[in-house]
This record gives structure tokens, sequence and C-alpha cells, in this order.
């Protein structure tokens, strides 16, 4: 009887309207989008990143400038990291070895370790080999220590560095909104990001060797290379920055005036890029923080908003500019670690990034490139260095704050540039990472309390230190 | 197929005429007197009524036609006829030879016969679980749009919330408790043996929305005769998996029994007003820190300030306002700064509701039909929001031949509004600028939206008529008329059933039933809307189909003093659900809202689902008697249900119960104790909880809209299970019936303890394994509690009745485990609820959870900091925050209770029903946010002379390094204490016990004499005067009604914000028959 009262039951209950298996290209598109809108979300790229590194400031809601973060950015950062990208480019992986297509296996490796890698410099130490394992039944993943991530980072970068030059399978080219199915420049992302990775744990590891064989690898050599999503026209797949500041009337984010008086300093031409005019018709900057905004020193009217360009629909959203990369090089060769030139380096960033800010007038970047202060100076090499690489990520608000937080160490007390907590601040220093998210406290108890216990140095806060920064 | 009600009715002929028989042979005949008894509600006759000369032992029934014949002293005496479900009468003989009787029907008699699983029309005596019925009259008289509603207050243990006072709004029935986390709470309604659909496909919540009437909420309450409530499992166990939470039976009104023809008529209309408004203060204007709000565009300057912490208001002063605002984007000088105390109350119109509707009945006392057609049109006190609906209602039964009967009903539904009312933290929602507002603004002249100047250029509301505020809002005159929420629904309920008499002990029926609707929404938003500057336009298209197809047989013996009632029967199942939605986030022509008018660059989201699930049943009852005093119920089902995994979709479903009649066992039946019936029972029922078809397979997803033309794949947050199994529910339950002083005053009494164990629930997962939820059986929920009814006659005359009825239930409803099975390891176990349209509860930073060790439905959020003896501790003059959430409350109450007090003189009757809740809490965010913006009243406290806060600041610290404190001194500005004390980081302020006593309902009717309508048509005339939602005599929460909600899903309860008001009804009900 009982086998006659569930006919077909299986049948019925078979969902017909989403696929179980889908090709491994299809799962690219929604993996890079959400990345792209994650990071460059104004709460992330905005709040947390740029006005901590005192790109942009705000006139109004500026508890995040002060370092009182929302909790529920935090989290949701941590879950579109793990279960949209990371765990996303696990399926990715095993439908590609599924159907047997190595290329799309290196490109799941590298958006794996891309995942890893934002993810470990937010909060530090994190699950990695127990991760994204629920459908073998593990639901409470330790955490690993940073350096061990970056092990792992390193090896996925590898693998997909070979798989990538494999020439075995192919990427469909419309669902890569990356690179359009170029598997070439995916590989070429693969060694960059690695480098960059090396560049991140260089205060902890001697990380010369590993950078002199990268470099023998196809690595970024124009910025058609750059690792970068274009957004489209129209919300909701317009920047993000767009959606929030133009199309929903946000017009607090607003330039810092640390960033504004450094480029004005040395005659930027960039500034205007960055920076609209206030309703004086002059561009003028915010200092970060304070409780009590907007008033008549600084409101809506009187601070200039950032720049109309980096609010465009279609301003794309970078996961590793050009710009950045010759900037870690140029820092990598004026210490020795690769052979070249730190100068030459130094300069192909700073020309990048006018490249980047759509600055085409060749002798206004001469005379800037030849300027005091700017033309290469090997005495303040490494401080030039950093300073270029803060203003070419402008507009990269977690980036911008993490390279900042890497130059935080022996005399660099304040980071290069030397940067002052906000006015009325919270702290009284500049947030080093994100907590680990509440729902980790009750949902993975254990590995929490572990994790906070071995892996770092101090309490679960925002101003506690990660691994490489100490 | 007997029908139990004509069974009962034919022993107690056949004991009646027994009865007679054997008298006859004692009394000496001198005289006969004859006559017809008949009802006097439609004139047809009634069978079996007992007539006794009073005194004596001398006694007939009547036969089928209603005559009597009977042997009196030539002297006369007394006639005395009764019968159950009908008014005693007596009447004296006199010189008389024939004596015609028109019997009145009884209520309370009529409420013993009580309609219970499929149907079955039963004898309160015999049942052996708590059940109760009330009446299709008191439907009529509510005149609630909701049939929902009018159950509010009237029975013991159920409790029912109006989410708010917008047309077409849903409410929500709970029976008992909650029982499930993932599932709804709410029970299953049954229309004439066919389960319908009680779903609302809204999508009202906390951000905003619109809430659409509940599936229930189609009924017609005049097709009503009656509603049974069966309120535990014990009672529910032969529904099966979908009946966990208990069972609303509902009885359409058939053409059954009437001779002849009747037509009756019935006519409404009622005025609708805000029942509650928040007390606002006319003292200060918009504004921050005491300085002026100046107009420029309404959103440069000062940042579009919209609060009223600014200059005093009728002081004399005057400012740029946003009327002084030009075309040409210049102002004209300025305006008074002056109060507008009216200005939220004439906002909102005057309301109505009214219905109409006609019932045609006939037949020949075999054979009947009846026809009914309703019109119910609401018009909200919002401006242009609205609902209509209209039922069509058929039904027949036809006597094929000699025991073959078939019957059918048939309700065919439309409902249809042009505008539901947009809820929540919405801009669409007009509530929100009365709270976050300047209390200088003449709301009203806005009204006049066409002739109004454009907001400017640079302002979000650019190219909309003006507002008082052009950066968060738009005009509300304005969104009310251009950003429509439409709503059509085509519903068609229906049953055919044949039932076929075999022998007289045996017989049978089968019954197809089918439920299937389809409803169209279309969500508007202009260009220039706040949320939408680009416009936007969705269409949304949901079909459901639900086929029933039963059978059951029955037979029925008796040997002795034994009597039996087995029943085996099977039931399929089978549901389908589709939707379709079409979403354009921008519009290329104005005003056109097409899904083809997509603006040029802009991606649509296309979106389908198709739901399809079985269940087949299998199931069994037997119902057996001893001498009429004992009875005992074994029922047993089997479901097997397609959206269970194959290997677990099984499930079985036993339940027990029996009852005693003490007074006839041990014979102790007397005028003051007539009646002691003790009861007890014992149930197991399964449900799927929140489980949908298709959650035990794992696929791709696509993520709307597309990126371009690339469709987004990825693989969903949610971890589906392949193993698991139904949630299952065990109850107990005891009971006592009794009545006292021959029937005047009936009590029964009912004791539960459920429990629902292997709760089905998306439990939350450490995000870094891939999944941020995952399916499994968790949990279990317990539920006691004591439902206590009481009902009496406290006069009894012919002229003059006065009784009062009284209903209590208190609720022990526990969350007794969240233990995760290995999935979150959590020492704080508590589980979100989570909205079914939405996917998230709460709002701001409190969220609705089942939480281990308390009630279902916590407020957890965060709380402010308090010292060991609970004081809260200040810093710098301001409240300080605990750095860890806490448990603020929970929205369950610990008991309902409603009394009924009825008097009647004569043709006129007057009814008031007085309901309470008592317990349970509500975080209301319209006193949150009205005081962090200085609009209501209590905000006027300190503005001169600033605010010293209550509790305590630290002054030191004491040996151990433990702080001192000392009561708070420091002295703050009222406006930077109100908006530490008040914001979305600080819920516990705003927390309230919601706690009420409401006049519910007054009803004042007077049925005209028939005799000044002789000679017409017209007869039982009744009109009455309606009120509903009178008074609040009592709550604790400030400025709005305690009974709030966003919509009627479970995770949308205990928390408001900017509800449309709860409506205070006045009106009139004219009904009559011809």
């Amino acid at each position: 009887m009982a086998t006659s009262c569930d006919k077909d039951f299986e049948t019925i209950n078979t969902n017909p309207n989403a696929p179980v298996v889908v090709p491994s290209s299809n799962l690219m598109t929604n993996i890079i989008f959400l990345g792209g809108n994650q990071l460059y979300s104004t709460f992330v790229n905005g709040d947390m990143g740029a006005c901590w590194a005192h790109q942009f400031s705000k006139v109004q809601y500026n508890d995040e400038s002060r370092y009182i973060v929302r909790q529920s950015v935090i989290q949701s950062f941590w879950d579109t990291f793990y279960t949209q990208f990371y765990s996303d480019a696990v399926s990715m992986q095993k439908l590609a070895i599924a159907e047997g297509n190595m290329t799309t296996h290196g490109v799941s490796l590298v958006l794996q370790a891309y995942a890893l890698s934002v993810l470990t410099d937010a909060y530090g130490g994190i699950p990695n080999a127990e991760a994204i394992q629920a459908t073998e039944g593990v639901f409470f993943p330790k955490y690993d220590a940073q350096d061990v991530v970056y092990d792992s980072i390193f090896a996925k970068l590898d693998r997909a560095n070979m798989m990538l030059a494999s020439g075995q399978g192919d990427i469909t080219p419309s669902f890569d909104i990356m690179y359009a199915g170029d598997a070439s420049k995916w590989q070429k992302f693969a060694n960059s990001l690695k480098i960059r990775g090396l560049m991140r744990i260089s205060n902890k590891v001697d990380v010369s060797a590993e950078l002199k064989a990268t470099m023998a690898k196809p690595i970024f050599t124009s910025l058609s290379d750059a690792a970068k999503l274009v957004y489209l026209e129209e919300q909701p797949n317009a920047n993000p920055m767009y959606e929030t500041v133009i199309y929903s009337g946000r017009k607090e984010w607003k330039v810092a005036a640390t960033f504004v008086n450094m480029l004005q300093s040395m005659n930027d031409p960039r500034l205007p890029v960055c920076a609209n005019e206030n309703g004086d018709g002059v561009i003028r900057g915010k200092p970060v923080g304070f409780i009590n905004v907007p008033n008549d020193d600084y409101n809506y009217d009187n601070v200039s908003q950032v720049g109309a360009f980096y609010t465009e629909a279609t301003a794309p959203a970078y996961f590793l500019s050009f710009s950045e990369f010759q900037f870690l090089l140029a820092e990598a060769a004026q210490k020795g670690w690769i052979n070249g030139s730190a100068e030459s380096y130094y300069n192909a960033g700073i020309a990048a990034s006018m490249a980047e800010n759509g600055i085409t007038d060749g002798n206004a970047i001469s005379t800037y490139m030849a300027g005091s202060g700017v033309a290469f100076n090997s005495g303040s090499a490494l401080n030039q260095i950093g300073t270029q690489k803060w203003i070419a990520l402008f507009g990269q608000g977690f980036e911008s704050w993490t390279e900042w937080r890497r130059s935080v160490s022996g005399d660099n007390a304040k980071g290069i540039p030397a940067l002052d907590p906000a006015a009325e601040a919270f702290y009284s220093s500049i947030p080093t990472r994100y907590n680990y998210p509440r729902n980790e406290q009750t949902t993975n108890s254990a590995n929490y309390k572990d994790a906070v216990s071995n892996l770092l140095t101090g309490d679960d806060l925002i101003t506690t230190k990660v691994w490489w920064m100490n | 197929m007997y029908n139990l009600k004509q069974y009962n009715m034919k022993r107690i002929l056949l004991l009646s005429f027994t009865f007679s028989f054997v008298l006859a042979f004692s009394a000496m005949a001198q005289r006969t007197v004859s006559g017809t008894v008949t009802s006097a509600e439609d004139g047809s006759a009634v069978p079996g009524v007992n007539v006794v000369l009073k005194g004596t032992t001398t006694g007939t029934t009547t036969d089928l036609d209603g005559n009597y014949r009977l042997s009196v002293p030539e002297e006369g005496g007394t006639l005395v006829f009764s019968f159950i479900g009908l008014t005693p009468q007596e009447v004296a003989i006199g010189a008389r030879s024939v004596i015609d009787v028109g019997m009145e029907s009884d209520v309370t008699e009529l409420a013993e016969v009580v309609v219970t699983a499929f149907g079955i029309e039963r004898q309160e005596k015999s049942l052996t679980y708590a059940t109760q019925e009330v009446n299709g009259e008191k439907f009529t008289q509510a005149r609630e749009a909701n049939v929902v509603n009018s159950l509010s207050g009237q029975i013991a243990g159920v409790q029912v919330t109006n989410s708010n006072g917008a047309p077409g709004a849903s409410s929500r029935i709970v029976l008992r408790g909650a029982s499930t986390i993932s599932g709804s709470n709410q029970p299953l309604f049954v229309v004439d043996g066919i389960p319908i659909n009680n779903s609302n496909y809204g999508n009202g919540n906390a951000f905003g929305g619109f809430d659409s009437p509940n599936g229930a909420g189609d009924i017609n309450p005049d097709d009503i005769a009656s509603i049974s409530v069966l309120k535990g499992p014990v009672a529910a166990a032969l529904y099966g998996n979908r009946a966990a939470n208990g069972v609303i039976l509902i009885t359409t009104k058939t053409g059954k029994g009437t001779k002849g023809l009747g037509i009756s008529v019935n006519s409404s209309t009622t005025f609708d007003s805000p029942f509650r408004l928040p007390a606002f203060q006319n003292s200060y204007g918009q504004g921050a820190s005491n300085s002026f709000f100046e107009f420029v565009d309404g959103q440069n300057g000062s940042a579009a300030t919209d609060e009223s912490w600014g200059m005093p208001l009728d002081a004399g002063l005057n400012a740029v306002q946003w009327n002084n605002y030009q075309s040409d984007g210049t102002t004209n000088g300025t305006t008074p700064w002056v109060s507008y105390p009216n200005n939220v109350r004439d906002f909102y119109q005057q309301g109505f509701t009214t219905n109409n509707g006609v019932a045609i009945s006939g037949g020949d006392g075999t054979n009947a039909f009846r026809l009914s057609a309703t019109n119910m049109t609401q018009k909200g006190i919002v401006p242009n929001t609205d609902f209509h609906r209209w039922n069509l209602n058929a039904s027949g039964d036809l006597e094929l031949t000699k025991g073959l009967n078939a019957s059918f009903s048939a309700n065919y539904i439309k409902g249809q509004a042009d505008n539901l009312q947009s809820v929540g933290y919405s801009a669409n929602n007009p509530v929100l600028q009365m709270i976050w507002s300047g209390r200088n603004v003449d709301l009203n002249g806005l009204k006049d939206y066409n002739n109004l100047p454009l907001a400017g250029p640079n302002t979000q509301a650019a190219g909309t008529p003006l507002n008082w505020n052009t950066l968060f809002e738009n005009n509300p005159f304005w969104t009310q008329h251009t950003n429509l929420n439409g709503y059509d629904k085509d519903r068609l309920i229906g049953n055919a059933k044949i039932t076929y008499k075999i022998t007289d002990w045996l017989s049978a029926f089968v019954r197809s039933g089918m439920d299937t609707w389809s409803q169209r929404n279309g969500i508007n938003k202009a260009i220039g809307t706040n949320e939408a500057v680009n416009g936007s336009f969705q269409e949304l298209d949901r079909r459901f189909q639900e086929i029933n197809n039963f059978f059951l047989v029955t037979a029925d013996k008796t040997f002795g003093d034994f009597s039996g009632s087995i029943s085996f029967g099977g039931n399929q199942m089978i549901q389908n659900y589709t939707n379709i939605s079409g979403f354009i986030p921008g519009l290329e022509i104005p005003g056109v809202y097409n899904l083809s008018n997509i603006k040029s660059g802009n991606s649509p989201t296309l979106q389908n689902t198709i739901r399809d699930q079985r269940i087949n049943s299998l199931l069994g009852n037997g119902r057996f008697s001893y001498r009429e005093f004992v009875y005992l119920e074994l029922s047993a089902r089997n479901d097997w249900w397609s959206v269970l995994p194959t290997n677990n979709n099984s499930y079985f479903y036993p339940a027990a119960s029996i009852s005693f009649v003490l007074t006839d066992m041990f014979d102790f039946s007397s005028f003051t104790l007539p009646y002691l019936k003790v009861r007890a029972g014992w149930s197991k029922v399964g449900s799927a909880g929140g489980l949908s078809p298709y959650s035990t397979q794992q696929v791709f997803r696509f993520s709307q809209p597309a990126f371009g033309s690339v469709p987004r794949l990825y693989n969903p947050g949610t971890l589906n299970n392949p193993n698991i199994k139904p949630e299952t529910t065990t109850g107990i339950e005891f009971g006592l019936s009794t009545k006292f002083f021959n029937g005047r005053i009936s009590m029964d009494a009912t004791y539960y303890d459920q429990t629902s164990s292997d709760l089905i629930v998306n439990v939350q997962t450490s995000s870094a394994t891939g999944y941020t939820n995952a399916y499994n059986n968790v949990g279990e929920i317990n539920n006691k509690g004591v439902e206590l009814q009481l009902t009496s006659k406290i006069i009894d005359k012919k002229d003059f009745n006065f009784g009062i009825n009284v209903n209590f239930a208190s609720y022990n409803n526990r969350v007794v485990s969240v233990n995760n099975n290995g999935i979150n390891n959590d020492k704080d176990d508590a589980i979100n609820l989570t909205d079914p349209n939405s996917g998230t509860s709460g709002q701001w930073n409190v969220s609705l959870q089942a939480r281990e060790g308390y009630k279902y439905g916590v407020l957890y959020g965060p709380a402010y900091l308090k010292d060991s003896e609970g004081n809260i501790v200040h810093k710098n003059g301001l409240p300080q925050y605990d750095p860890n959430y806490k448990v603020l409350g929970w929205y369950q109450p610990n008991w309902t209770g409603g009394v009924t007090f009825n008097v009647a003189y004569k043709g006129l009757s007057l009814s008031a029903l007085v309901d309470a809740k008592w317990g349970g809490s509500m975080y209301s965010m319209t006193t949150t946010w009205g005081r962090y913006s200085g609009v209501l009243n209590e905000t006027l406290k300190g503005r001169d002379v600033g605010i010293i806060g209550k509790g305590v600041m630290q002054v030191g610290t004491d040996a151990d390094g433990n702080p001192t404190y000392a009561p708070n001194d420091v002295v703050v500005p009222a406006e930077n204490y109100n908006k530490i004390a008040y914001s979305n980081s600080i819920a516990e302020g705003s927390v309230f016990d919601a706690s009420y006593v409401k006049l519910r309902q007054l009803t004042l009717n007077y049925k005209l004499p028939d005799s000044w309508f002789g000679g017409t048509p017209f007869k039982n005339v009744n009109v009455a005067l309606v009120g509903r939602n009178l008074a609040l005599l009592y709550s604790k929460i400030p400025h709005v009604d305690p009974e709030s909600a966003f919509s009627n899903a479970d995770s949308s309860q205990g928390i408001e914000f900017g509800q449309i008001p709860s409506l205070r009804s006045l009106g009139f009900n004219i009904n009559f028959k011809l």
C-alpha cells in the first residue's frame, strides 16, 4: 500500500524551476558581480574604507567614520565572500572537474584565492581548510591562522597558473564579465594577485625568492590586463557608488581634507577628477569625523563631493588595478626583492593612475611627474611610492585602507601617508581589521573563541592588528 | 450515506413515539386538540416536536408534516411544545380544538449541535474533545469585512490580530499558541469540507510593501451558517498534516429544510474613522538645535532636517517655508511660524464600508437550493485606498432516488482594489512623514498637488509636486494617487458530493472539492518617487489550485446498550501553484505602467515559479457509545506527502478520546446540576512546517535581473536536507462540560498540554560552511493552557432576556529547545523568525526569535546599560547602551478573554462585547522616531530647562574596581536626551506592555413587529446599529493601537511603525425576508 500511496512523488517533488547542473562558466558572472558590489558598496568602500584612509569624508552620518561600525555590514561582508563568492567558486570548481575543463577550473581557483585574500585581510585568521564543506557535514569549521591562509592562497594561485596555461577547456566569453573568456588574462591576474599577496605579508616573511619566481610567469603588463568589473549604465547593474549617491540621492560622501591638501600641495591634475567643486566653485575637503554635522563649517554645500568620475554608473570596480600593481613592483624593486628599476615602476604607476583617471594631457602629466615631491628620489622612494599608491587607490576604499595598514610598521607609526584618527573618534587609533561577525559567536562559537584567543594578539576588536601588520 | 443530524432526529422521533404511546394508555381522553407546528422563521413544518399536557404524562409528537393530535381533558389545560433547538412554548388550550404554533429557534440550544470533522453534525453531548461553534448570525451582526476579525473575543483560546485599518488588510488567527518556527501558526480553514488556502500574498513588512487580504477573508460573512473551531490536535487529527494548528470549519448556508421560496436581503453601511492617533506636540516647529529650518528647495541648505526641535510655534515668528517656494525656484518671503494641531487628523478622511446582499432559497423539503449575491465596498480613511469584493454563492441538494443524494456548493469570489495601502518605513507610506515631520507643516495645504509648483531640479523629488520635504519624501497626496498597489483576485471554491445510503446501517459518500484562484498585482511607482527616481512597475500573476477528492464509508450499528459507528475513507490532495512576475526598474514614458515601457538601458527582472505537491491519505474513525453516557472515539490517519523525502514521507496520526456524562451515568441530574460531562483525549499530528516543495534537493538559481543580457546563476545560501522529516505535535486534553440551574448557566472548561517537536527550521549556520542556513529538524515547543467558556441566561422571560457570556484562555507557551543537531552550536539558543516574503523579520536592530526557555516570538535587541538594581546608567547625562543585545519582551499574551452582554426586550436586543489581551509586548517604532524627531507630545518635557534622565551615573569605583553609582543629576538638552534614549541603536525604551481591554463591539438590534408589514411581503425585518472597535478601555502603549502588525505573518507581529490606524466603525444594518 505504501508504495502505491506515494507513486510519482519523486517526480512531483523534482524542482522544475532550476537546474541541478550548469556549465561551470555560468557561475562566474554572479561571483564577480556580487564581489564588486560588496567591495564597492558605500559602506565598505566609503565609510569603512576611504573614510578610514582619509580619502572620503562625510558631512552627515559619521558613525563609521568615527569607528562605530554597523555589525550588519561586517556580517554581510563575511556572508557575501563566503557564501556567494568562495562557495560558488568551489561549486564552479566541482562543475569544471566534472566537465574536465582545466581553464574554468583555473578561474575558479583564482576566484577562491581572491575571496580568501579579501576575507583574511579584513578579519585576520579565518576558516579555510574546513570551510565550504556543509555538504560534507562540516558545520563548525575551524579557523586557520593568517599565514596558513596565505599559504593556501598561494597554492591555489600556483595551481591556477598551471591550469590556465594548459589550454584545455574554454571559458564561455559572455559569462566572463572580467576578461571576456581570455584565459591568458586570467593567468596574468593569478600571478599578479600572488605578487600582491606576497607583498602583503612581506613584513613577516621573506618573500624575495617567491617574488622573483612569480615575476618570471605571465603578469600584468598593460592597463588592459587590470582585473576590473566595468558596470553597466543602469541600476541595479550600475556602480554601487552611483546607485547610492546619484540614483538614491545620498550626497553625504565628500572628499577628505587630508586628500585634498595633499593633492593641492603637489598640483595634482587628478584632484578635479577625484573631487567636484563645492557651492563656492572651489575644491574643499573636510576633516574626517565629527559628531555634530552638518554645520556652518562643513555642510552639504561648502564641502566638495566625491568626483563625478567616481560616481558614474559605468565606473569600474577594480579587483587589482594596473597602477597598484606597478607601485607594488616599485616597492619590491626598491627593497631589492626583485630585479628592475624602482623608478621606472614608480613612473609607470603614476602614468597608469593618470590614465585610470582619464587624464590624457601629456604636458600636464609630465609637469606633475617632474614636480618636487613627485619626481623619484631614491632617498625617500618608499615614502613616495606609498603616497602615490594611496592617491592611485582613490575610490578603492578597502584596498586603500588595507595597503595603508600595511605601511604602519617600524618608523611609520602613522603609516604612509601619515594619518591621524578621525575627529571625535570612538577609538584613539584608526581601525586595523573588522571584528568577526556576530553570527560566528552563535553559530560557530567554540571555534570562534578559539580563534580569538589563539589567532589574535588582542581582543576581537577593530583596533586589533592582523598578523601581517605585526 | 446517512446524515447524523437526521439520524439523531429520527432517534428522538422514535423515542418520542414510544414515549407517547406508553403514556397514551394512562390518559383519560375526553376531547381532542389538533394543530400544526411550524417554524416561526420560515413557516415550514417541524416534525418530531413533543406536545405534552402540562402537569401530566399525556403527550405526543408531531408527524412529518408537523401535525399533531392529542386527547385532553374537557376543561382544557396548558400544552407544552418542546423540541431540541427550539424555544419551548406553553399555550393555554381554552375552548379551542385547533391550536397552531409557530416555534422560535433557541440559539443556545442550537449551539449544542456542533459541526465536527468532515462536516458531520454531532450533539455536543457526544463530543470527546474541545470544539466550539459560532452561529452565522454573529458574522452578519458584526459586519466585519474580514470574517476572521469577527471571531475576536468570541471563542476561548482564539487570538485574532487585525493588521491595520487599510482596506483589504489581513488578519491573523492563532488557536492555543504558536507550535512551529518556520511554518505558519494559523489553523487550516475548511469550507464545506474543502480545505481552502488562507495565504496572504502581500509583501508588507517593516520596510515597506503592502498588506493584502488573507485567503479566508474572501469568504462572505453573510453566507456562513456556522463556524466550528477545532482547537487542538485531538479534534483535528482526522485532518492530518495540515491541522497541527487546529481547524476552522466553515459551513455555508444552504436551502436545506426549506419549503417554498424564501428571499432574504441584507444591507449595511458602516462609517470608519481612525481608532487612535499619536498625540503630537504643537509648540515647536521644524529644525534642530532650536534653530529655524529655512526652506531652500526642500533638500539643500540644512540637509532637509525633518525633525521638530526648532523654533517655538505661535510666537509671532515668520520663516521661509515650503509654501513660499515658487515655480521658478525662488522663495517669496516668509509665512507665519504657526502650529497645525489637526494636520494629521485632517489628513484622514471618512472611510466607509457598505455591504449589500440578497439570498434566495427554496425547496420542497427534500430538494433545495440557495443562491446569494453580495457586494462589499470599502473606501479607506487614507485618500485613494479601496477594496471591493463580490461573492456569488450557489448550493443545491437533490434526492436522486431513495437513498441517493447529490449536493453541491460553489462560491465565486472577486476581490479588487485600485490601491492597497503601502505600509512600513517607506516613503510610499504617508504616515512616515507624520512622524518624521515639522509640526509647522500644513499637511493639507499639499492636497491640491496638481496646482503646486514642482520640486526643484536638484532634489530627489525633482519634477513631482512640491512637498514640505523633497529629500526623503514625496507629496503624500500625489503618492497616494500615482503610486498604486493594484489587486485583482478571482476565486472559485466549490464541491460536489454524492451520498448513498446502501442499507440502513451502511452508507458512503464521495466528494470532490476545489479551491482555485488567480491573483494579479500591479505595483506602480511614478518617475520622481523617492525610492525609485526613474519610476518602476511590477506585474505579478499568481495561480493556485487545490483539488481534494475524498470518500468515506460509514457503518453504524446498535447492539443493546452499545452503539457504534465506524468510518473508513481516503483523500487525495493535488495542489498546483504558479507565479510569474515582471519588474522594470525604470520607466521610459512617464505614466505608462506596462512592462514594455522599460527605460532604455535597463534590465527587467523576470521570474516564474511552479510549485506542485500532493498528499495522499487513508483514514479511519470509530465512535462508540454505551447507553449514551460513555463515548469513545478512535481515529487514525496516514498521510503520504510529496514535499518530504521519499524515505520519510509516510506519517501516521492516531487519536483517542473518551467522555463520560456523569449526570446520566450516576443518575444525579438535578435542577441545580442537570448536566456534567468529563472528557479526555490524546493525539499525534504531523506537519511539514514551512517546508515547501523541492526543499530536499540542491539546485542552482537565477539571480535577477541579469547583468545586462547575461544571466546570473548562483548556488543558493540555504542548504536543503534530503533527510528532513515532519514535525510532530502530540497533545493531551482534559475537559469538563456542565450546566447549572436547569441549563441557565453552562460552562465548558478545557486543559490542554501539547508539544510540537522535530520542528523544521532553516537553521542559521556559520557562513564559512558555504551556506547561511540549512534545513534541519530542531527544537521543541510546548503549549499548555486552560480554556473556559461560560454561557448564562440570567433572566429568561418571554419578553425579557439577559445573559452574559464569558470566555477566557491562558497560554503557557514555551520554546523548550532549539537543539540544532550539530548544525549550529549556539549556546545562546535562538532562531530568527523569517518573513515568508522578504526573508527578514523585525525592524532596525530588533529581531523576532524563537528562543530557548522563552515564549515564541521574542523581541531581541539593544538594551540600556543598567546597574545591579536595574537603574539605567547615564554618562554625561545620557543613557548608556549595554554592549550585549537582550530579550526585551515577546509578543504572545498570557491570556485573552471576552465578555458579551446580551439584553433583549421584546424585539429589541442589545449586545456588547468587551475583550482583553493581557501580557505580551510590542516594539513601537512610532514612539521611537516620534520622540527622536521631537513630534510627540512628551518631547515637550524639558525643552526650556533640559532633562535629568531617571537613573544613575558612575561616581567612582569600589575596592574591587567595580563602578559605584549615584543618582544621575546631569542636565542635558531635551533634544540630546531624546535622540540618545530613543533611536535605532536602542530599542528598550520603545518596547511596551501590549495588554489592552477594548470595547470591541456594540449591537443594538430591533426586530420590527411583523404586524407593521401586514399585507406586504416583508417579514422578519431587522434594523441594527453596529459599532466596532469603539473604545480602548486600557492600554499601556502610547500613541498606537496595541493590536497593530505589518501583516498576518508570524514574523510581522509584535512590531509596529507608521501603521495606518485601525478603524473605529459605526453603522447600521438592515435585513428582511420576503
